[in-house]
């Protein structure tokens, strides 16, 4: 697939980010609505090692694409398909914010600090996805 | 209402170029391989300023690298 530098760079990142924080949203999700009294420290331990194997993938993706592709500057079509993907990351996240504010007077679920800041975090994590999805997209279908 | 499109003849011009390759174009041009590909395929309308790099690295006006045309 004929690909520039910076499109596999959106692929390698949006892969890493659903497989880490699609797994980690999955069970945290699903410990934070099944249980009362949510395992603070649990979670916490399960989302420092994502966030640092996040971290290392990306940083090791890095390296191994500057080692087998000719890093290559960014020019005007890159910009531009930034600009309309920061658009539609932005929609997603104050369509999330936005959820979470109406949540935190009509959800008993929002009373929870723990609830809160994982559903911020998961509207930030699915902006930066639809971030990456719309840059995908550009990329292979043209403006 | 209805739709415009630009078309362009950077294929034919690369041609008689000397076969000048998408790659060497994108160098001159100071863009991508993938920008000089979307913009020969008409997927892409490149800024003005990009247009005018186009022609000049030809040698030949905008208008004939670049055409302007409307379906309505």
């Amino acid at each position: 697939m004929n690909m520039t530098y910076k499109e596999r760079t959106i692929w390698f990142t949006l892969i890493s980010v659903i497989m880490i924080f699609g797994n980690y949203f999955f069970y945290a999700y699903k410990i934070l609505l099944d249980s009362d009294e949510p395992n603070n420290s649990f979670l916490l331990g399960i989302a420092i090692p994502a966030l640092i194997l996040f971290i290392v993938i990306q940083v090791g993706t890095q390296i191994i694409l500057a080692i087998f592709n000719r890093k290559q500057a960014t020019d005007e079509r890159d910009r531009l398909i930034d600009l309309k993907a920061s658009s539609t990351a932005y929609t997603i996240l104050v369509i999330g914010v936005t959820l979470g504010v109406y949540g935190a007077f009509a959800s008993s679920q929002f009373e929870s600090p723990l609830f809160v800041a994982h559903h911020f975090a998961f509207s930030f994590i699915l902006a930066e996805t639809g971030r990456y999805i719309t840059q995908i997209w550009h990329y292979r279908r043209g403006f | 209402m209805g739709t415009t499109k630009i078309t362009n003849n950077i294929r034919t011009l690369r041609f008689h170029a000397d076969e000048m390759t998408q790659q060497a174009l994108a160098d001159k041009t100071e863009v991508t391989r993938q920008t000089i590909i979307a913009v020969e395929q008409g997927k892409y309308s490149p800024s003005l300023e990009l247009a005018f790099k186009i022609a000049e690295v030809f040698d030949v006006p905008l208008e004939e690298v670049f055409q302007y045309g409307s379906d309505a």
